[in-house]
């Protein structure tokens, strides 16, 4: 008996999906670019914002109206944008017409979200600049905006030339120093911004590829003029972050010009604020050099 | 008395434990770090950044393993010889959770720059709170089986507010320190860290100071240890006040390492011939011995993998305790 039962509803559940897909792809083959659009996560919100009419947009996560993390933390608390936890049963009732989101945080989510029938789009991570501009595009692609895409791209390479151009000579060399040791190698967006700005990461030297750590002896080893840090969460404590108060750091960067404090929401996800962020580590390759 | 005691043995025993610490204390100091070939040639001739890595990540290091070691191990000793129960350890009262939970309290909940300096003070008071509340929860006269399952009880409750708060505090890192609190950690501290656990450690010290005798009687019993002047009360009070003060203080700088009071005096006890007098020097010397030899282990891995101290010390301790159970399961048949 059990097991007929659960056959039928299991059949009847995948008809459901059916259906609900071949409705969902009947308005995507209708031509029309989406009208109901909710995002899941921080970095996809913040593509959302930028390149959505601002009335299409249902839903965001919370952590893009928090200041510290989500650089149109302004906008969504401005526009109101009722805010998501990354629960399906938050987002279904929506009735959205296009979910996006990670391509690797909320799989199950995700997954569930698709067996309701709902058109969800996954974003990969990146980690240079160029993968950040080819999810801009596809955002502006999924959302039928591309022309407003290519015009942010242009900018920020415009932007990136602009601020790129007479850097001083002899790049000092800087490490990426975060709570608990953490560090930035090659393959990372952090990277690339102080390559570009002109810096040698230290990291590389240590062949770190994407995150890892370095200890306290090995840094003090290492020789770097500048530390590099983002505080996810200013103002909070924990011994990760005590960490950063040992009293070698304050001996092998005494002075405050050997302190780079750049604000996590311009690193935390792929746009044009990464540039912010460059322009900070340039501004400081000019006052190192006067 | 009955305890006639071999002062001579006892010193050559001690001179021996120190020995033995005294070498370990060294090699912790000195040893190559497997992974720094690249700082190794960068500080060659750099007699300034030497000493700088000597001073402020090496000895406070150090310091911090020989003098929590010690204290694990010499209040693992008082707290079997006090309840008389080889599995007594400072942390089955509730005192190692209590402390990690006052200063886990302390430092993530509190804001400004001072409470940091009180973190030793806040460990204390909660290892003495759970150490008073197992007592009072198991009665004065209870069983042993009574104050092990109390100790259990606020164990568990202790741990898991340790959890809860982490997971409520602001900081998004937090969460993660579970572990540094759960299974300990000597590693990136810095020497006032260690000033500052030395006061309260100190203190609870001089307080286990002169509690052999006492404790040397209490092994007959607490009637003929009464008889011979022994007041068990006050024994009781001042044992679970030094204990606070010494874990409250080691628990709040490295976090709950496990396995050192129980292990230690169990090691070191056939050697002294059952006295708790002798039992815990040796004991301290015995703990300082185990917690810096578990953290040169702890770093012959590569720099990248963040072994944790407890992690070393459980995984000797643990199959300890199972032969330990066994080998009473068999006494008592």
């Amino acid at each position: 008996m059990q097991p007929v039962a659960g056959q039928a509803r299991r059949l009847w559940r995948r008809g459901l999906v059916l259906l609900s897909c071949w409705l969902c792809a009947g308005s995507a083959f209708a031509g029309t670019a989406p009208q109901r659009v909710v995002s899941m996560n921080l970095c996809t919100d913040q593509l959302l914002v930028l390149l959505a009419d601002p009335e299409k947009i249902l839903s965001v996560s919370y952590l893009s109206a928090e200041q510290h993390s989500s650089y149109v933390a302004d906008t969504v608390l401005g526009r109101g944008y009722p805010l998501n936890h990354n629960l399906p049963e938050e987002i279904i009732p929506l009735k959205p017409d296009l979910v996006v989101t990670g391509m690797y945080l909320h799989q199950s989510e995700t997954r569930l979200m698709r067996e309701a029938g709902l058109r969800v789009e996954t974003f990969p991570v990146f980690n240079r600049l160029a993968d950040v501009k080819s999810n801009i595009r596809k955002m502006a692609q999924l959302l039928g905006e591309s022309t407003r895409g290519e015009e942010l791209i242009a900018a920020m390479d415009a932007r990136q030339a602009a601020l790129t151009q007479a850097l001083p000579e002899s790049g000092p060399r800087a490490v990426a120093y975060h709570a608990r040791g953490y560090t930035q190698g090659r393959n990372t967006l952090l990277d690339e911004l102080m390559t570009l700005a002109g810096f040698h990461n230290i990291a590389r030297d240590f062949d770190i590829e994407g995150y890892g750590s370095i200890g306290l002896e090995a840094l003090a080893g290492a020789r770097a003029d500048v530390m590099i840090s983002s505080e996810y969460a200013p103002g909070t404590r924990s011994a990760g972050q005590y960490f950063l108060q040992h009293p070698v750091l304050k001996r092998l960067f005494p002075e405050q010009k050997q302190r780079i404090e750049l604000q996590t929401r311009n690193l935390i996800c792929g746009g044009p604020m990464n540039l912010d962020a460059l322009q900070t580590l340039i501004e400081y390759r000019h006052a190192l050099a006067d | 008395m009955l305890w006639q005691t071999d002062t001579r043995a006892q010193r050559r025993l001690l001179i021996i434990g120190a020995l033995i610490v005294a070498v370990l204390f060294l090699i912790s100091l000195f040893m190559r770090s497997g992974t720094l070939a690249l700082a190794q040639i960068a500080l060659q001739g750099d007699a300034g950044l030497r000493a700088l890595i000597f001073e402020q990540i090496r000895l406070p290091r150090a310091l911090i393993a020989l003098f929590v070691g010690a204290t694990l191990g010499i209040c693992g000793a008082a707290m079997q010889s006090l309840l008389r129960n080889p599995l007594a350890t400072p942390g089955l009262v509730g005192s190692s959770s209590g402390a990690a939970l006052g200063a886990v309290l302390l430092f993530y909940l509190g804001n400004g720059t001072v409470s940091w300096l009180a973190m030793p003070l806040a460990g204390t008071f909660g290892s003495l709170l759970a150490m008073a509340f197992v007592y009072a929860l198991a009665g004065r006269d209870s069983s042993i089986t009574t104050l092990i399952l109390a100790g259990v009880a606020v164990n568990a409750v202790a741990t898991s507010m340790l959890s809860l708060i982490l997971n409520l505090a602001p900081s998004p890192y937090a969460v993660q320190e579970v572990v540094l609190w759960l299974l300990g950690s000597v590693a990136n501290k810095s020497l006032n860290d260690f000033y500052l656990m030395l006061v309260p450690m100190t203190l609870g010290w001089l307080l286990l100071r002169g509690c052999g005798r006492s404790l040397n009687a209490l092994t007959l019993g607490e009637d003929t240890a009464h008889t011979m002047g022994v007041n068990i009360n006050r024994l009781r009070w001042r044992i679970f006040l030094a204990i606070s003060l010494a874990i409250g203080a080691a628990v709040s700088t490295t976090g709950m390492i496990g396995f050192v009071g129980l292990v230690v005096p169990h090691l070191l006890r056939p050697l002294v011939g059952y006295e708790p007098a002798r039992l815990l020097p040796l004991s301290a010397l015995g703990g300082a011995a185990m917690l810096l030899a578990a953290d040169i282990v702890v770093r012959l891995f590569p720099a990248s993998v963040d072994i944790k101290i407890g992690v070393i010390t459980s995984i000797v301790g643990a199959p300890f305790f199972l032969w330990l159970i066994i080998r009473t399961r068999r006494a008592h048949l």
